[in-house]
């Protein structure tokens, strides 16, 4: 286990080097000139324009550009972004808002999700089980925008119940109609691989063991059904919470909140090769730690897997 | 997301609150400054804003978001009267000139910076000198090159060889002089926009550090910057101009999307918009009756034509453009697809600008389905026998691109086609390299009020924004003549001049100008709105 | 996987399920072939989902059929002068017309054909670029695996708007074909690790071990061998994934960057639901319907009797009449052997009187079971959970997916004590090590954090054995217990279980298809065939002198030594088809001696005598010509 963990750390080096050169030449090469584009309509200055790229190393090779970055990242020098302001001041901004809103979603989903799997598993046909692959119909069809809207609309200007957005981004109880939006995709993908898995494993033998060993309900579903089913569930929340941590661009935008995505968007849009590399930079890095941790979580659900 | 920030990036450049000259009375009305309500002159309201794109320097406010935040910030020489529109002096208390080369400057006294310190003839100059030193990174560092010394300081290649422009001469702490090194008739006009603003002592200090806590001399004092939240500004006690703010401050609050800013805006959680977006548009006014706000803005709309690309220039070509104009149904446009919010263009230059004529394009912006046939015919059709209108997808044009597309289609057979790019710094490289094939979406935002600001900026040989490389003899000789004129009236008239020239060759097809669609809160009241697209910030009550 | 489902006696079922996973149930399916088909094609949800997808096909490849409305061509008044007329079906202005003037009706056509053209184009271009990649990583390991995997976990960081955004750039022009290309080039590599993980188990099976052997070059066995057996993970993301990528591609165009083609939010992703995996169950037995009188195996006091029971699974072909009126009863320290085919309704006894019978689609429509008087199909469920383990357990055929593969076999093994005596963790732990202990498994101290796969078959069916017995109950269930092991394994297990049961005195019922194992163990024997007891009688008696063709049958293909160079007996036909169960005596068909008789009317459950006419204790016999085979 010990040699699998040191081995996969190992392996998010060049991983950690490939994303972040693949990111700098595709900022690279994304179209328009974001120094240019300072000037709106207006032809730039080109005095004015050679000083600000000077200052910001684009006159140099693209190569040396990555280098110096790499250079400057390696002793946690994030670099600027083109406001002038430092990247990491922008990561540890959008970082704990998008840590809050994913986690708030995740909760929701695996409460929720889960949840709603195990009745409706357990109560394959039965009306609740309809009703569940109703909804969870209902909530993959809807596009994220749409369901938004109607939540602000329904919450924040007819009920009155919330702001229609988060007026703070840092205050975890505005956070509430976003996080249900944003989960709400996953949370019936999650609902549904629970049920299957739930229904699938509710006939296998060690199930039936189980009640023919006479131990109550309660213990079978929590002990023997549930931690079987979770296994194929654990692998989708684990890839899920690497996406929620990388921001949710339509989520944040409806609701104002200033998380990774919003940051990551207008980095891109903007062209800030230091930022959009130093968000993505700290993101491959959280997919990755996700990704061995949901490696690592088989392991103790399954004991059948073994790693060397 | 972008698109609050990025529509309204037209051309950016954004000048002091002040309204057009011949603004429409009747738009008063309309923005709702009735006073119904107790007053808190302590209230503070929000806006909907975005992040700055650059630190809050004067010379540096090319953008809306931080410009519009700088200009409560400072105050320069002169602004103008939001109510009459005209030009008025603030911390000037007179601008003197004979031969409109030389500007004697009289400052008054007991103007001072938010820190204490007093604003003077140096407060000036220095600032500006700063300003114009490419090494200080100021996007609007080009806005001295018409004063004497400019190239010394902002040199074409290699490095400075001064720091000050030896056109500005302080004589004492209330009087300078200005130096230009051709006549500027309208020079007065441009000291109004923000890179003309006074500095204080400590800025140059340090400079970062004041842009990020700006120090000026304006209504407004700063108060806190939390990035991607919100910027903070409280009303100054001591301030020395005539437009005072009637409320206790303001919060820039930063929005990622014009449509939550909206929602926000229905449930009372947000004061004033910025802009209603584009989706809420068809239904706002029914969903704010009088707290809506529909005003003219100064700022129109064009189709550039790529002049430089051989197809397209010659005298018969000019026919088929006039015929592409005639062939746009403007007014079906506004009124359906952009629901009202523009207004069919007749002139090159928006309403509500010194100088502005209407009905300048004549004929050839009224829509005339066989004309546009037979002027297309007789100009031997569009090279290659189809049109592309390139534009910025983020900008929400596609509507109306499609539209405009299938009118000209629909009236004259020409194929027509939007060509989108993705964003509009995208569309700006390729218009700025000069590669469009066929024709593009061009726009202009008003820096001053002044309709020079329309005609020699985009359409003259060489300018900026000449994004159709337009160049004509006559158009570039009538604007000089403009420009030496001896009085602001003379140069509007000349200028009025050069754009017949336009409509002649019709470089670009003038579409619309643009209005500004808001609306406010019940918490607030007597919000108008200047020429600019921007609230006259000061003059907003808070009710209590 | 194979070796698992060959244990398994295939109609056995239905409470019997292949235990894990989707793969299994999907080789069931493909199996089934046009019955399968046949099914789903009942199914009205199926009859609507197929149509409506296959709608969206056409429309995808002739939008012409549906509307001769240019999409794009608009005249701006419509929108104003016209209302929608929503009973202009297919007409230009069914649905109105937008802000430009355009039918929306057209749009939404125009649009849906989009929708379907990027879903299918992608997800097509996925699966076989990151199919290819997946099974190069999966097959061959090392470095290529390693590249490969690193390749995916770099492409996994890209932002989707930023890698849209330069990938569309690289298009002078924006159209469907540029799309489906950064969708692709942006979504292959999570093909990749599906197929990668697939082809990772798949190769360690024994017909890719085998193939080898034979000498089969890589590309055949990657083509041949891996790539049919691995696809169908790959398969199900795939029809998933499609939905998803017509919803990315709708995300590209809210932000702005995506296709411009008409607004089509009205264009739904199709949903692979599950009708078309699951419940494809096979009716079990279809047994005349009769009504048995018979006297019980009295042998001492009886402990648990079964009286009367009647078994029926509701199906969708129909009632499957599984068990039908099965008598019988076993005392204390006795051991009945019950004896049948698969679908004899054996082992669906048992589970009734265990309580763990599917219910639906099992459900118990007569009779009794009586365990010391009480009817246990009367008693609450938390009575009944109370006997369960405690007083009756059951030992189930395959140890290893009747464990639970997670927990370890001590934490099992104690749950007993934990659950039924509300004992400490502690003192649960080394009860469970004292178990395995008298189940003769060596190192249990040691071994009793394991689990269930780390143990060898025979291992595995002590740890079962040891959980049976933990409570000491007063009777248990074993069913097939030995079936799964070798022969050697086999006799060791069962002399442990006839050890233990004599030691603590325990009722045993034997669950078995295999005579051989029965002679040494059993008291008495019942043989089951079609749901109905055939033939009782004390174990002696019946070796020595089957009373029915189909026991009689059954012994003569035991093989045995003095037969060596004979050709070993079977009973010629097949156990019956239990949907059409013939008509008469059940066995008739495969009978060598059956009359017209056995062919209309069902045998009762005849008392049997000897020659002079005396009753046999404890003997009967379902068969008309009973004195024929028993004289005979």
């Amino acid at each position: 286990m010990g040699r699998f963990v040191a081995r996969r750390l190992l392996q998010m080096i060049p991983v950690f080097f490939g994303t972040t050169a693949l990111i700098f030449y595709m900022v690279h090469a994304l179209p328009g000139d974001p120094v240019a584009a300072m000037w709106g309509d207006k032809a730039p200055d080109p005095v004015q324009l050679a000083a600000l790229r000077h200052q910001l190393g684009f006159d140099k090779p693209l190569v040396q550009q990555y280098l110096d970055y790499m250079g400057k990242l390696l002793t946690g020098d994030f670099g600027t972004g083109l406001d002038g302001r430092p990247v990491i001041d922008k990561i540890t901004e959008a970082l704990p808002v998008t840590i809050r809103l994913a986690l708030f979603a995740f909760a929701i989903e695996i409460v929720l999700g889960v949840g709603i799997g195990l009745f409706a598993g357990l109560r394959r046909g039965k009306l609740f089980d309809k009703g569940a692959l109703v909804f969870t119909l209902l909530l993959i069809s809807i596009p994220v925008p749409v369901l938004g809207f109607i939540f602000q609309t329904v919450f924040g200007n007819n009920l009155k119940w919330v702001t229609p957005t988060v007026q703070d981004s840092n205050d975890i109880t505005q956070l509430v109609l976003p996080a249900v939006v944003l989960g709400s995709l996953s949370l019936a993908y999650v609902a549904r691989l629970t049920r299957t898995s739930i229904a699938e494993n509710i006939k296998a033998d060690y199930v039936r063991t189980a009640v023919a060993k006479g131990l109550p309900r309660r213990k079978v579903i929590g002990t023997h059904l549930l931690r079987n089913s979770m296994i194929p569930v654990v692998t989708f929340l684990g890839t899920d919470l690497g996406a929620l941590m990388g921001g949710a661009i339509v989520t944040e935008g409806i609701f104002n909140v200033k998380g990774v995505g919003n940051a990551l968007f207008h980095a891109i849009n903007l062209k800030e090769g230091a930022t959009v590399s130093g968000f993505v930079a700290f993101l491959v890095l959280v997919y990755l730690a996700a990704g061995l941790i949901v490696d690592l979580l088989y392991a103790v659900l399954d004991p059948r897997i073994r790693y060397a | 997301m972008r698109g609050g920030s990025q529509a309204k990036w037209v051309v950016a450049a954004v000048a002091v609150a002040l309204a057009a000259t011949a603004c429409s009375s009747s738009s008063d009305s309309s923005s709702g400054g009735s006073s119904d309500g107790a007053v808190n002159a302590q209230g503070i309201y929000s806006y909907q804003s975005a992040e700055p794109q650059n630190p809050l320097q004067p010379a540096n406010a090319m953008e809306n978001q931080g410009g519009r935040i700088v200009k409560q910030l400072f105050t320069g020489l002169v602004d103008y009267d939001p109510a009459t529109g005209a030009l008025r002096n603030q911390v000037a208390d007179k601008i003197e000139t004979t031969d409109s080369k030389t500007f004697t400057v009289t400052l008054k006294s007991g103007w001072t910076f938010h820190d204490g310190t007093p604003v003077t003839s140096s407060s000036f100059v220095k600032s500006w000198n700063w300003s114009a030193n490419p090494a200080n990174n100021q996007i609007n560092s080009d806005w001295f090159s018409d004063i004497v010394g400019y190239d010394a300081v902002h040199p074409d290649k290699g490095d400075p060889t001064a720091k000050e422009m030896s056109g500005l001469k302080v004589i004492d702490d209330t009087h300078f002089t200005i130096e230009l090194t051709s006549p500027v008739s309208y020079f007065t006009y441009k000291l109004g926009y923000s890179a003309f603003f006074p500095l204080p002592e400590g800025f140059f200090a340090d400079p970062k550090g004041y842009g990020e806590k700006p120090v000026g001399n304006g209504p407004y004092k700063f108060e806190s910057w939390e990035h991607n939240k919100a910027i903070t500004l409280k009303a100054y006690d001591k301030y020395s101009g005539t437009n005072k703010a009637k409320n206790g401050g303001i919060v820039f609050r930063n929005y990622t999307s014009p449509e939550a800013a909206y929602k926000d805006l229905m449930s009372d959680t947000l004061d004033v918009l910025d802009q209603v977006d584009s989706t809420d548009l068809p239904k706002y006014k029914d969903d704010l009756g009088k707290r809506a706000v529909d005003q003219p803005q100064g700022a129109i709309q064009n189709i550039s034509f790529a002049l430089y690309n051989a197809d397209w220039s010659g005298q018969d070509k000019a026919k088929v453009r006039q015929g592409l104009s005639m062939a746009i149904d403007r007014d079906t446009i506004t009124k359906t697809v952009l629901n009202g919010t523009r207004q069919p263009a007749d002139s090159f230059v928006a309403p509500g600008v010194m100088g502005y004529k209407a009905g300048t394009c004549g004929d050839a912006c009224k829509y005339n389905p066989e004309k546009a046939k037979q002027l297309i015919t007789e100009g031997g059709g569009v090279p290659g026998g189809k049109i592309t209108i390139l534009y910025n997808s983020d900008g929400g044009h596609k509507e109306w691109v499609d539209a405009v597309c299938n009118s000209i289609r629909q009236a004259t057979g020409v194929e027509c086609l939007g060509d989108p790019k993705p964003d509009f710094k995208t569309s700006r490289d390729i218009i700025r390299k000069k590669t469009v094939s066929s024709m593009m979406r061009t726009g202009w935002v008003q820096d001053y009020p002044l309709n020079a600001n329309f005609l020699r900026d985009v359409y003259g040989t060489g300018a900026s924004a000449n994004d159709a490389g337009y160049s004509s003899k006559e158009f570039d000789d009538l604007s000089h003549q403009a420009d030496a004129a001896t009085s602001l009236e003379k140069t509007a008239d000349l200028y009025q001049q050069s754009e017949a020239v336009l409509a002649k060759d019709m470089p670009a097809i003038p579409l619309w100008y643009y209005k500004t669609s808001s609306g406010y809160s019940n918490k607030v009241q007597n919000v108008k709105f200047n020429s600019f697209g921007d609230p006259v910030f000061t003059d907003v009550e808070v009710k209590k | 996987m194979p070796d698992l489902t060959d244990k398994k006696t295939a109609g056995e079922i239905p409470a019997q399920r292949t235990e894990t996973g989707a793969a299994p149930k999907q080789e069931k399916a493909r199996s089934l072939g046009s019955d399968a088909w046949h099914d789903l094609r009942r199914k009205p949800i199926f009859v609507i989902s197929a149509l409506l997808i296959l709608l969206l096909i056409v429309i995808a490849i002739a939008p012409g059929l549906f509307t001769s409305v240019d999409p794009r061509a608009g005249d701006l008044r419509l929108h104003y002068l016209t209302k929608p007329n929503y009973s202009h079906f297919f007409e230009a202005d069914w649905f109105g017309y937008d802000l430009q003037g355009r039918s929306i009706y057209a749009r939404v056509v125009y649009g849906a054909r989009a929708s379907v053209v990027v879903g299918i184009t992608v997800t097509l271009g996925v699966t076989i670029l990151g199919g290819i990649t997946g099974m190069l990583a999966g097959y061959f390991g090392g470095w290529i695996d390693t590249i490969i995997s690193r390749v995916t976990d770099i492409f996994f960081g890209i932002p989707l708007l930023l890698g849209a955004l330069v990938i569309l750039n690289a298009f002078t022009s924006r159209t469907i074909w540029s799309v489906v290309f950064a969708l692709v080039a942006l979504g292959w590599t999570q093909m990749t690790r599906v197929m990668r993980g697939s082809v990772i188990t798949v190769k360690q099976a024994d017909f890719v071990t085998a193939a080898k052997a034979l000498g089969a070059g890589t590309t055949r066995i990657l083509w041949k061998h891996i790539l049919p057996n691995a696809i169908a993970p790959v398969i199900v993301v795939a029809t998933i994934a499609l939905g998803g990528y017509i919803a990315t591609e709708a995300t590209l165009s809210f932000l702005g960057i995506g296709l411009h083609h008409a607004r089509r939010r009205g264009a739904r992703r199709p949903r692979p639901e599950a009708p078309l995996r699951e419940e494809v169950t096979t009716p079990m037995t279809t047994v005349i319907e009769n009504d048995q009188k018979s006297d019980r195996l009295d042998v001492g006091t009886p402990l648990l009797e079964v009286k009367d029971l009647h078994v029926e699974f509701h199906t969708r072909d129909g009632i499957a009449k599984a068990v039908n009126g099965v008598n019988y009863s076993v005392a204390a320290g006795e051991t009945l052997a019950v004896l049948g085919e698969s679908g004899s309704g054996k082992s669906v006894t048992a589970q009734t009187i265990m309580g763990i019978l599917d219910m639906p689609p099992g459900k118990v429509t007569q009779g009794e079971i009586l365990y010391r008087g009480q009817d246990m199909l009367k008693m609450s469920n938390e009575d009944r959970r109370k006997i369960r383990g405690r007083k009756i357990a059951m030992i189930f055929q395959d140890a290893l997916s009747a464990l639970n593969p997670v927990l370890s076999v001590g934490y099992q093994l104690g749950e007993m004590f934990r659950v039924h005596q509300g004992a400490s963790k502690a003192e649960a732990k080394a009860k469970a090590i004292e178990l395995m202990d008298r189940v003769r498994i060596p190192a249990a101290k040691q071994r009793v954090n394991d689990y269930p796969h780390q143990f060898s078959g025979g291992m595995r069916q002590r740890i079962m054995i040891a959980m049976a017995l933990s409570l000491q109950p007063d009777l248990i269930i074993a069913d097939e217990p030995t079936t799964a092991l070798d022969v050697t394994v086999q006799a060791q297990v069962m002399d442990l279980l006839a050890e233990l049961q004599a030691e603590y005195n325990m009722g045993l019922i034997l669950i078995t298809h295999d005579l051989g194992v029965v002679a040494d163990v059993a008291d008495k024997i019942a043989v089951m065939y079609a749901g109905r007891i055939v033939e009782t009688a004390p174990v002696h008696d019946l070796y020595a002198n089957p009373a029915h063709p189909y026991t009689k049958g059954l012994l003569r293909s035991i093989p045995r030594l003095d037969q060596k160079g004979q050709d070993l007996y079977a009973i010629k036909g097949l156990p019956p088809n239990l949907l059409k169960v013939p008509a008469g005596c059940a066995f008739n068909p495969r009978c060598d001696v059956a009359t017209d008789l056995c062919r209309t009317e069902i045998p009762a459950l005849h008392h049997v005598t000897d020659k002079d006419g005396k009753e046999l204790t404890g003997r009967r016999s379902a068969c008309h010509l009973w004195k024929e085979t028993l004289h005979g």
